[in-house]
């Protein structure tokens, strides 16, 4: 019996644990600084309350803004790894399909109706509705026109038409604190949330990351097409109904919590793929862990950069993945097209 | 035995009916080939006895309605290698011949060990076992074909169901795809094949089927299926014909124009 096959595993489980730790390093990190620096004895006596004034920062300030960002992290690098699976495109994310731009626009609807004062819920489940409709449209596009390139360009459009369905409410905004209000879903960013937020978003995202994690023998067998994975007993319908679902949840639950971050869902299954390969299935939950790790350090950049204001997250994920985008549009035009 | 059993089968598509009423049986160590023109239907028909395409008619696998059994247990019992040999994802040979265990699996476990012996074995029928950890992308026409094959042959299903498996190989790897589906039948397996080249049709399987715009309109040995009223009727083409080492070969030479007759 060869011994590649094993070999393989132990990798696929170095590279996990080598995320895992990663991850929780920079959440550390993200607990212990700040404007005010904190040693790992003083998080730890505000955690369990020694002290009111620790207490206060790292149970409102930090703890909150960490956990979110892993939990947002985690949801966009999943999602990228399960859409790229099946729609077999390695330029599918959230943010570039218009499923973040989407959620945002049901979240500032949300606001511009009211919505969000009836209920907490009102916001996250407008999110999620905007992320369902966008996700659920780009993947009947793809069953009608596999061409990649094709449904790039019509998550593009349906990017920009959010943004500007969500620049017109920001436009009619009834009051000045409203539109400060909705400008964050345009840039994300992981500033003045709490614990509630994340409570908020966590079940949302925990049943999405569920049906995310468990699609990945489906997305295995579509490398070999439609057909051959009908063949080999993968029902698509239900396949697409949870990678969308679960989407989603995800990115729903997630932009409803700290607005439009961009590009993380991209750029994490393709940091993996020289060390896992491209096997779909094997990506998920890597990509989960390498977009928790991948926002937590990007929060801390966005933290610890000296500005006159502080930077917007989603501006900053932006700003460092656009450009990788554009490199992998050129690179890959040939096999593309 | 027979393992599969398909009565007037009929598939409609956008409106059209495709394949019409088309019966076939295939018994254990048997490889049947279909052969047409294009456009008769053969595709089509193939995918309706893989249970990818609404049909008429009946199915039945080993004396089971196709409809009535199970989405993985279908998965088990027939293997399906369709046209083209794709892959969209770079993946290495093993990760890909793998995926035919797909049906075994357990959910949540990784492969056992009869699932590594299924894809090692495949890997060795096919002689690909040296090209393990290339990546696909990697891999010439036949190399692929091979590969494609040994992820078909990993599921070890007594039904093997494959699209023009030589379409695109070079003579060498031609005659080394049929060798190993002719070898695979030996073992017992049941095989229908969609073919273009009548030769290796004539020489490596038990019965052909000929199709033409849906219908059938021969079946039977290479003598009878292959006969010159045969191919005039449904590839208007005449053919040089002849034996060598007591196997029979047919060259298509010359297109025939509307009203010629297919005698030579």
């Amino acid at each position: 019996m060869s011994r590649a096959p094993d070999a393989d595993l132990r990798r696929g489980r170095r590279v996990v644990a080598v995320l895992a730790v990663l991850a929780a390093g920079l959440a550390l990190a993200g607990l212990l600084l700040g404007p005010l620096p904190l040693s790992p004895w003083q998080v730890l006596t505000g955690l369990i309350g020694g002290d009111e004034r620790l207490a206060l920062i790292v149970w409102e300030i930090r703890l909150p803004r960490v956990l979110l960002g892993l939990m947002v992290g985690a949801s966009l690098g999943l999602s990228g790894a399960a859409l790229q699976g099946l729609l077999r495109n390695p330029l599918a994310e959230p943010g570039i399909l218009g499923v973040t731009a989407s959620a945002g626009l049901g979240a500032v609807l949300a606001l511009y109706f009211g919505l969000a004062q009836i209920s907490a819920w009102a916001l996250p489940v407008c999110a999620l509705g905007g992320a369902l409709l966008a996700t659920t449209g780009l993947a009947l596009l793809a069953i009608r026109d596999p061409n990649p390139l094709g449904l790039i360009l019509a998550g593009l459009a349906v990017s920009s038409l959010a943004v500007a369905l969500t620049s017109l409410a920001l436009n009619l905004a009834p009051n000045p604190l409203a539109l400060s209000e909705m400008v964050l879903w345009l840039l994300g960013s992981l500033r003045d949330r709490g614990l509630d937020d994340a409570a908020l978003a966590a079940p949302f995202m925990v049943v999405g990351w569920a049906l995310l994690l468990s699609a990945g023998r489906g997305l295995d067998a579509l490398t070999l097409g439609e057909e051959a994975a009908r063949s080999l007993g993968i029902g698509l319908g239900a396949l697409r109904a949870q990678i969308i679902g679960g989407t989603a949840l995800a990115v729903g639950a997630a932009t409803a919590a700290t607005g439009a971050i961009g590009f993380v869902g991209l750029i994490a299954p393709h940091l993996l793929r020289p060390w896992l390969g491209h096997q779909p299935g094997r990506l998920l939950l890597p990509s989960a862990l390498a977009g928790a790790a991948l926002l937590a350090a990007a929060d801390l950049l966005v933290r610890l950069v000296p500005t006159r204001q502080e930077l917007m997250l989603g501006v900053v994920t932006a700003l460092l993945g656009a450009p990788f985008f554009l490199h992998l549009l050129l690179r890959g035009r040939r096999t593309l097209s | 035995m027979t393992l599969l059993d398909a009565e007037r089968i009929s598939v409609d598509l956008g409106g059209r009916t495709v394949v019409k009423q088309v019966s076939l049986r295939v018994a254990a160590g048997q490889l049947l080939a279909l052969i047409g023109p294009n456009g008769a239907g053969k595709t089509t028909l193939l995918a309706a006895l893989a249970g990818l395409r609404r049909f008429r008619g009946t199915v039945r696998l080993q004396g089971r309605a196709l409809a009535a059994l199970g989405r993985r247990e279908r998965a088990r019992a027939l293997a399906y290698l369709p046209q083209g040999h794709t892959a969209h994802w770079p993946l290495t040979v093993r990760r890909l011949v793998e995926l035919g265990r797909l049906p075994h699996l357990a959910p949540w476990r990784s492969p056992a060990a009869a699932d590594r012996l299924a894809v090692e074995e495949a890997m060795q029928r096919t002689d690909i076992a040296e090209l393990a950890e290339r990546s696909f992308d990697t891999l010439s026409g036949g190399e692929r074909a091979r590969v494609m094959l040994a992820r078909v042959l990993a599921v070890e299903a007594p039904l093997v169901l494959a699209d023009e498996p030589v379409a695109s190989l070079d003579p060498y790897h031609q005659l080394r795809v049929m060798e190993l589906l002719r070898d695979y039948a030996d073992s017992g397996a049941a095989l229908v094949v969609v073919l273009h080249d009548l030769t290796l049709a004539a020489r490596f399987c038990d019965e052909l089927l000929l199709l033409r715009e849906g219908s059938l309109v021969a079946r039977g040995s290479a003598d009878e299926v292959l006969s010159a009223a045969h191919l005039a009727e449904a590839y208007r083409v005449t053919a040089l014909r002849g034996a060598h080492e007591d196997q029979r070969y047919v060259l298509p030479w010359r297109r025939l124009v509307a009203g010629e007759s297919g005698e030579t």
